[in-house]
């Protein structure tokens, strides 16, 4: 066995055989790394020096941010506003809630890009809802732990910022985002249509308005006096005090609408900024992180300034994981290609088939396998330079921005699918159920996430199409 | 009540809360040297995070100053895009030893859990896993210093602020030392692995799921002995 083959074999084989042992993924990456250098005779102060250098990154700066963001926004406990809106919007309907589910992790997607934040936050209040109204609590759990991995699609999201970084540095943040929107809001409306679709199956119970009267119906068909069907005017929200389009139910909406766009303003100030050109995105997140600072602390006053100290103490737990994650995956990618191991995966690959739709099939497969069984940022980290290479040679010739959409839209499914999913577990854990159970609950709509992935997969307009537009 | 004593002050209060002062209950024998051991790691890791959240703030400052020059009075500072590069790689390698302190980073545990809880099995790998991070620990140290102190003897600056180029190596070897520390003190136990400082007790899900599990199976075989 040559010396570059002991080294490949010691950094992918030590690197699995640690992460079983339960030994952490930045520090089993490390490791791992460590040994095969030494093996391959490469000085391990360059270790160091690429450690530092992948955390040495201006773009990377939005990474904090955006986490930062996400923080602030659960601290001034946004999610009670958004799922008001989406009341507002869908909740009258037969399964109402079901459809507010669908459609406030959309809302939510544009204010944080984290799906565990998401279900966390809104399936804490959701999901009792549900139950109560008599939907199955299985069927709630899973549907809230499907629908927010829009979240993670939904710009602003950190995972797009840890895919460009992945990937070398050569992708537009900018473009990443915007290519991410109409996948993510795809999802939402494919799952949307699932639950419309089943609404007998499932007996969903009929619309409820949570603490509010009936806003949009102004107009009541009824029998009047004279025994004859005709709209009149709805007593109850129509004119008070002489203004024929205020009413006090109607001011109630306007409040909920205005409490809701404010939060949601910093997906305009990020889509915008960066769209328009006006900022770099590590600009516009550190605008739309004051924004929120503002808004939360000045304009709601949803929560004290005196705290503010705990949020910043909240948001390490998260970076504290990403940032390792990145330094030490740099060194890792270096010593990978240093052993020009992305080089002959594309070769093996490219010659075992060399149609597209089979190969990019087969790499989907591989995804959907690992991402049963591990999380998000470090696959991102870690397949990135590995199957970059592979997607962009000429015989699949797919745009980095496109297997970028590809990648985070299938690893997304693996933030639901157990054994090892973050989403699942928070949202079973919060709606207070087992992962069997929900599993079984959830095989209909896992079926609806692949069928969404296959179109994403192989209609690249999907994907390209909004960045090629904006910029 | 001895009423004599006198009043605590706030400071005295803030220190006995955050556990930076030795318990007096502790200081003698041969504890007191656990004892300051952990008191003075208290201190470090209070340093610690006052350095992160200055820094994370500082960097949000920094960039919103670039753009409110740029924007508002048509004008720029040249050190505006490295100060924060050099305070987000400080940042990161702090939140490293952070994670590390407060057994933050994630690891797949799917494996350990099919081993019974308090199991000889899993008291390896906790301390198989402890001492991979030692390591890491040990290398950022060394390998971190050598390379920041042959940068140090070596002519060169960063291109804007005119800083000598070895600070921007200088967070692998601080983190390297603080990992260390930690991990030296939790594996000899004289710190508790459920003393954590930036946050509450991680809840672990996979654990709560299963609690519920068993749950559910209990009132299962309660409602009709149904157990398939």
């Amino acid at each position: 066995m040559t010396t570059a083959s002991l080294a490949t074999l010691v950094l992918l084989g030590g690197f699995v055989i640690l992460l079983l042992l339960k030994v952490p993924v930045t520090f089993s990456l490390l490791i791992s790394t460590l040994c095969s250098a030494l093996i391959n005779g490469v000085n391990l102060t360059v270790m160091v020096r690429m450690m530092i250098d992948g955390v040495s990154n201006f773009a990377l700066l939005a990474i904090p941010f955006f986490i930062l963001m996400g923080e602030i926004m659960s601290e001034g406990e946004v999610s009670d506003k958004i799922i008001d809106l989406a009341n507002l919007i869908v909740g009258r309907y037969k399964g109402g809630l079901a459809y507010v589910n669908c459609i406030d992790s959309m809302f939510f997607g544009g204010i944080s890009g984290s799906a565990v934040a998401d279900v966390s936050s809104l399936g804490s209040v959701v999901i009792p809802l549900m139950v109560k109204q008599g939907y199955n609590r299985e069927f709630s759990v899973g549907l809230t732990v499907v629908t927010a991995c829009q979240g993670v699609l939904i710009p602003p999201s950190h995972n797009m910022v840890i895919y460009a970084l992945a990937a070398g540095g050569g992708i537009s943040i900018g473009r990443m985002f915007m290519a991410g929107a109409i996948p993510g809001v795809f999802l939402g409306l494919a799952i949307l249509i699932y639950c419309i679709l089943l609404r007998h199956h499932y007996q969903f119970p009929g619309g409820i308005r949570i603490g509010m009267g009936d806003p949009v119906r102004w107009l009541k068909f009824s029998k009047t006096g004279n025994g004859k069907w005709s709209f009149h005017r709805n007593p109850e929200t129509w004119m008070i005090m002489g203004n024929p389009f205020f009413t006090v139910e109607m001011g109630k909406c306007i409040q909920i609408i205005v409490n809701a766009i404010l939060p949601m303003m910093t997906i305009v100030i990020i889509m915008g900024g960066v769209g328009l050109g006006i900022f770099t995105a590590t600009e516009s997140a550190a605008i739309a992180c004051f924004y929120t600072f503002v808004l939360t602390y000045f304009i709601f006053r949803t929560a004290k300034l005196r705290d503010f100290g705990h949020v910043l103490k909240n948001s390490l737990r998260t970076l504290a994981v990403v940032l390792s994650l990145i330094a030490a995956a740099k060194a890792f990618a270096y010593m990978m290609t240093d052993l020009r191991i992305p080089a002959k995966i594309t070769m093996w690959l490219v010659s075992v088939t060399d149609n597209r739709i089979i190969l990019l099939l087969i790499i989907n497969l591989l995804l959907l396998a690992l991402g049963a069984f591990m999380d998000m940022a470090p696959l991102i980290m870690i397949m990135t330079p590995i199957l970059l290479p592979v997607v962009t040679s000429p015989a699949i010739g797919m745009d980095p921005i496109h297997f970028g959409i590809m990648l985070i839209f299938n690893l997304a499914v693996g933030l639901c699918t157990p054994p090892v999913g973050s989403a699942l577990f928070v949202g079973c854990a919060v709606g207070k159920t087992t992962i069997e159970a929900t599993t079984k609950k959830m095989i209909g709509m896992f079926a609806v996430m692949v069928a969404c992935l296959m179109i994403i997969t192989y209609i690249p307009s999907f994907s390209l199409w909004l960045p090629s537009v904006v910029f | 009540m001895n009423k004599i004593a006198a009043p605590k002050g706030r400071f005295r209060i803030w220190l006995e809360e955050n556990r930076l002062v030795p318990d007096p209950g502790k200081m003698h024998g041969s504890s007191a040297i656990a004892e300051i051991l952990r008191v003075a790691n208290h201190w470090a890791h209070k340093l610690l995070l006052y350095i992160a959240q200055v820094a994370l703030a500082l960097m949000v400052v920094l960039v919103i100053m670039t753009v409110t020059l740029r924007y508002v009075f048509r004008t720029g500072i040249g050190w505006a895009e490295e100060v924060p590069v050099l305070l987000v790689t400080l940042f990161a390698f702090l939140a490293t030893a952070i994670g590390v302190r407060d057994h933050m980073h994630i690891s797949m545990n799917f494996i350990y859990n099919i081993f019974p809880s308090k199991g000889k099995i899993r008291k390896g790998l906790d301390f198989f896993a402890d001492l991979c991070v030692l390591v890491c620990g040990l290398f950022l140290l060394l390998y971190g210093w050598r390379y920041a102190a042959r940068l140090a003897v070596l002519p060169g600056a960063l291109p804007m602020t005119g800083w000598p180029t070895f600070i921007r190596y200088l967070p692998a070897p601080m983190a390297g030392f603080v990992i260390v520390f930690d991990q030296l003190l939790f594996m000899t136990g004289v710190l508790d692995p459920d003393d954590l400082l930036y946050s509450e007790k991680e809840v672990d899900w996979s654990e709560v799921v299963k609690e519920q599990k068993k749950e559910a199976l209990s009132e299962h075989s309660t409602e009709g002995g149904d157990l398939s």
